[in-house]
Formats: C-alpha cells, sequence, structure tokens
C-alpha cells in the first residue's frame, strides 16, 4: 500500500484506481517475489497519507470500465465483483488515534509452467498464466482472496492478538467495529490500548517500530 | 471485416498464399446469384420461419443478396412475425443466432425508416412542436434534413442525442464525412431549453466547431462529447487563443463528459468550456492523452507559476467539484496540481488510472501474517 498514491484532499471520500493487466510476464514475476515482503505493513508514510484525507473511506482497484457500477458496488460484494481494495477507519480521542485497515487481495504462488496462455478471470479464485517473453519459462498464479486486517495506535502496529483482547468484552470483536472516519471508542478500549502501549513490547523491524507476533498478552485488563 | 484489417493468417505470422487464382464467375459459384432479386424475394417470401433460418445459414453469397431486399422486407412489413423464435426442428443454433443477427440490424432499419418519416415531417411543422427529444444519427442523412429537424424543434427540445460519427467501415468505404458540424453551427438557431445534449462528434470536426455548436445552449445541465479515434476533431482552424471568449457562461451545468482520444487541440476545447461553467460538480474526461510535457503544455513553455497545464488550471477553480474521472494523464501530475493549498476542497470521489498492474495489487496487504484472515 506504500505504493498507492492517495491524494491529500480534505472531503475525499472514494478513491479508484482503474488497473490492467500485465503485459509481460517479468511484472508478474517482479510482483509475486514481494509477497509478504517486511516493508508491507502500516507504515508511517501510509500512516501520514491517511491523515492528509481525513474523510477518505475507501479505495478500490478495479478494472471494470463501468465506473458507476464499480462505485456503487458495496463492500460486501466486493470478492463477488471482482473488486479489491481497503476500507479505512480511524478511532481517535484526544491525541491519541487507532487507525483500522482492511484491505480485501489475494495471495499467489507460484505453480508449475503453465500448458497455454490465459488472462482474464474476476479475481474470485482464478489460475492464469502469462508466457515469459523474455527467458521463454512460464509462470502460473493461483490467487486467494482474504480480507486482511491491520491497526495501527499512534503510529505503532497492533498486533491481531492484542486487538483480540481489547475487544474481548465488548459487544462486536474488533474487525467488525463500526467503519468510518473520526469515530469514537469505549474508554475501557482506550485504556487498554494505552496499557499495551506503556508495556514496551515493541520490537523494531526494519527500522521501523513495529510489534512482534507474541507482542500482546493474552487479556489485558485495565486496572 | 474492415479494409486493412489484418487477416487470421496475418495475426499469427503466416504469410498467405498470394498465388493468383482464375476465380469462376460469381453466377456460376452461386446460382442464387442469378435469380433477379423480385423473383428471389418472392420465393424467399413463402418459406416458413425455420426454412428462412436454416437458409439464411447455408450461403453467405445468398446472404449478402437476401439482406438488403428480404429480411428488410419482412422487418418492415411483419415486425412481429420475426420476433418469434423459429420452431422449425432444422433450424441449427448457428442459424438461429444469423436470425436473431439480421434481426437486430433490421431493428436499427426500421428505426431509420422512422427517421426518414420524421424527416419527412418537417412538412407539417405543427407535429413537431411537442417534440422534446431528438435522437439523430446524423451521417446517415443529409446536413440540410438534420438542420430542418433541428429548426423546427429548436426552441422546444431539452435533449439532443447528436451522433455524427462515422463507424470505421463506414469511413474505409466512403472517406470522411464533409463536416456536418460547422453546417449545423452556421444554420442551426439557439436551443433555449436544452438542457442536455449528448454529441458524437465525426472526422473532419474541428474542436471550434464543436465550441460553437455548444455554445448554442446555454441552459445546458449535462453535456457529453464523445470523439471516437485520432481522426476526429482535427483543428481546421488556427486554435484560438482563449477559446471561451465567444462562449455564453454556462451557470446550470453540472455534469460533463469528455472521451477524446489524443489530440493537440482538446485541451483548449475542455479548458473552454470548464471555464464557462463555475457550478460543475461531475466531471469524466476520459482517455484525453494530453502529453503533458510537450506541445506547450509543460511548465517551462508555459512559463514558472502558470500552474501545470490549462486544464487543470480550470478544474482546480471549480468550487463545487465533487466527482472526478481523471483517466487521462498520469497521476504524479495530478498529485503535482493538488499540492496547491484550497484547490479540490469538494471533491469526494476521484477516478484515476494508476497504471497499476492489476496483478499486484498484493502490496496492499498492509500488515504482516499474523493478521492474515484467510476467507472472504
Amino acid at each position: 500500500m506504500q505504493a498507492i498514491a492517495i491524494p491529500a484532499l480534505p472531503a475525499l471520500e472514494t478513491l479508484l484506481y482503474r488497473t490492467r493487466h500485465p503485459t509481460r510476464a517479468c511484472e508478474l514475476q517482479a510482483d509475486t517475489i514481494n509477497d509478504y515482503s517486511p516493508t508491507s505493513f502500516l507504515d508511517p508514510a501510509t500512516l501520514r497519507q491517511l491523515a492528509a484525507a481525513p474523510r477518505l473511506a475507501t479505495i478500490r482497484f478495479s478494472r471494470d470500465d463501468d465506473v458507476d457500477l464499480t462505485l456503487s458496488t458495496s463492500v460486501s460484494k466486493w470478492s463477488v465483483t471482482g473488486i479489491r481494495g481497503a476500507v479505512v477507519s480511524t478511532y481517535s480521542r484526544g491525541t491519541d488515534q487507532l487507525v483500522h485497515v482492511r484491505t480485501l487481495t489475494r495471495s499467489r504462488s507460484r505453480l508449475q509452467t503453465a500448458p497455454r496462455q490465459e488472462f482474464g478471470g474476476n479475481g474470485t479464485g482464478q489460475s492464469h498464466s502469462i508466457p515469459d517473453l523474455e527467458d521463454g519459462v512460464e509462470y502460473s498464479a493461483h490467487e486467494v482472496l482474504r480480507w486482511e486486517h491491520s491497526t495501527s495506535y499512534n503510529g505503532v502496529i497492533v498486533p491481531a492478538q492484542v486487538m483480540d483482547s481489547t475487544f474481548e468484552e465488548e459487544d462486536s470483536g474488533w474487525r467488525h467495529m463500526p467503519e468510518g472516519r473520526g469515530l469514537q471508542l469505549s474508554d475501557r478500549v482506550w485504556l487498554c490500548l494505552a496499557i499495551w502501549q506503556d508495556s514496551g513490547k515493541q520490537v523494531a523491524i526494519g527500522g521501523r517500530s513495529h510489534v512482534g507476533r507474541g507482542g500482546g498478552p493474552a487479556g489485558i485488563r485495565p486496572p | 471485416m474492415y479494409i486493412g484489417e489484418p487477416t487470421h493468417q496475418y495475426h499469427r505470422g503466416i504469410m498467405p498464399d498470394t498465388t493468383f487464382k482464375v476465380m469462376p464467375p460469381a453466377t456460376a459459384r452461386q446460382p442464387f446469384l442469378a435469380i433477379p432479386p423480385n423473383v428471389l424475394m418472392q420465393i424467399m417470401s413463402e418459406l416458413s420461419q425455420g426454412d428462412l433460418a436454416t437458409f439464411a445459414s447455408l450461403s453467405s453469397s445468398l446472404n449478402a443478396l437476401v439482406e438488403p431486399i428480404l429480411w428488410k422486407h419482412l422487418w418492415l412489413q411483419h415486425p412481429a412475425s420475426l420476433e418469434a423464435q423459429p420452431v422449425d426442428d432444422r433450424s441449427s443454433s448457428a442459424a438461429i443466432t444469423t436470425i436473431q443477427r439480421r434481426r437486430a440490424r433490421y431493428r436499427q432499419a426500421a428505426k431509420e425508416r422512422v427517421l426518414q418519416i420524421m424527416q419527412a415531417g418537417c412538412r407539417k411543422p405543427s407535429r413537431w412542436k411537442h417534440v422534446r427529444t431528438v435522437n439523430v444519427i446524423a451521417y446517415r442523412f443529409s446536413t440540410h434534413h438534420i438542420a430542418s429537424i433541428l429548426h423546427l424543434v429548436h426552441d422546444n427540445i431539452t435533449t439532443l442525442y447528436l451522433h455524427c460519427a462515422q463507424s470505421s467501415i463506414e469511413y474505409a468505404r466512403w472517406g470522411p464525412h464533409d463536416g456536418i458540424l460547422s453546417k449545423l453551427g452556421d444554420m442551426v438557431e439557439p436551443f433555449p431549453l436544452l438542457d442536455h445534449l449528448d454529441l458524437v462528434v465525426c472526422h473532419n470536426s474541428s474542436y471550434d466547431q464543436v465550441l460553437r455548436f455548444v455554445g448554442l445552449a446555454p441552459h445546458l445541465e449535462r453535456l457529453r462529447v464523445v470523439a471516437r479515434d485520432e481522426l476526429s476533431l482535427i483543428t481546421l482552424n488556427h486554435p484560438l487563443d482563449e477559446p471561451w471568449l465567444g462562449l455564453p457562461a454556462f451557470q446550470r451545468l453540472h455534469t460533463i463528459t469528455f472521451d477524446f482520444p489524443d489530440d493537440d487541440g482538446l485541451p483548449d476545447l475542455c479548458t473552454a468550456i470548464i471555464m464557462k461553467a463555475p457550478h460543475l460538480r461531475m466531471v469524466t474526461m476520459r482517455d484525453i492523452w494530453a502529453d503533458l510535457e510537450e506541445g506547450g503544455w509543460s511548465d517551462e513553455e508555459r512559463g514558472e507559476g502558470e500552474g501545470q497545464f490549462a486544464y487543470f488550471d480550470a478544474l482546480s477553480n471549480l468550487g463545487e467539484l465533487e466527482f472526478l474521472d481523471w483517466r487521462c494523464g498520469s497521476f504524479q501530475a495530478f498529485q503535482r496540481a493538488i499540492q496547491q493549498e484550497g484547490v479540490f476542497a469538494s471533491l469526494k470521489t476521484i477516478v484515476v488510472d494508476g497504471n497499476i498492474i492489476d496483478e499486484s495489487i498484493e502490496r496492499l496487504e498492509v500488515s504482516r501474517p499474523v493478521h492474515a484472515e484467510w476467507g472472504v
């Protein structure tokens, strides 16, 4: 997401990127090897971009020419229609801010040489292959759509376990919080997050502040 | 296939057999061609729909002969009979497809016939005063007829679809159209009530002709201007320095769509209309790949401090703009433009062509796998 440019516009609510198919296999190959790179988390640059667009709620990616249809499709139907993108939510109290971004994307893995060239698909679990015109090797990929959630509290990534513990006594889980910008949370949630931040479980990844896999003690309780 | 289109063999890199062959006469290859058309039509009229469908799938030569007479005759005289699907068991699916294709083609022929009747009706102006919407496919008719229709209804219509475009096939066969828009601009009077104009311009139209025609409708609310290919909107006259000077103010215009291929004169056209429409809320500019670095649009050629380029300047002055479909240039240029404070302050939705490879969107993974939640 760091590669996505978000315009710094005060009223911007929806950003739709038109995408295109790869025309050469080397494009696909170059992107494939970036899966799960250590830099692919909600980094400060992305947070700054989101802060500069204080009303931005959805970023959509689609190769459909029907812009009206793409814009009118609800988030719950993205996976059916082949749209992918991100839903951005922010919650704030005073200077504290929790950013929650959930993205519908896909993982791909390089498979064996494919017998025939085959483009297309709507991104719903279809396989496709592209011949590499450079070295004669073909790659293919199988894509699996999935939702991913990412949270940042005051600029620090919050692990899923910490979020689970923080919201375990809330009516809805943190993955199903009301979505929007500038929303509010209960005092208990803010208190739990503050306690977790003070516990100093952060580790450094790639020179940036990050929290490791085991950073969240199970069951954070306010005093 | 249109003239100039590569054949299948060419497409696959196989050289065609160019050996000269003496072909038998057409009538020897296809005896139906020797039958006079009116006799053939009489014979075919006696066939059932199923027989017709089967017959139509047999020979392309026969189809070519039958098409201009029988099918049109059947459609115009008995349109309801062609609505039913053929029921004959001998009709193959291919034949049904053929008959459906013919049917669609002659629906269009029937529409054109209606329009011809409309032209004839021009002699009775009283019948035209209730017309609110005019849909003209202009290349089928003479400029005189179109101008006659528009002259009769110019003070009464609210919606006008004027499609002057030629298809590639027609262009290849008959050459470019003779600049119908310029003649209309001279002949047609203003449209005081027109609020929706859908204009598909043809070859040999110039952008100042488009401006002149659009300027006849000062109360427009929605405007769409489309050019189909790069031959459209050739600038016949010298570009005007400030083309918006002759235009009225479009105070009610809230939605515009420009859909053009690349052309040097187009930024002027877009800018001219935008400059005169201060209350635009929705702007779609598609496929206008104006070169940002050449042709006078770079910062250097425009001089320092004069902004990015013309229609960015015009757009950024729109205080009510909420929707921008900006698929006509690099997003980086857009990013540079909005760095000025206060521009696009009301913009809620942007559509951009980010030149992003669709298969690369896994970069959207903003979190590490510890957050992964499989399934949708």
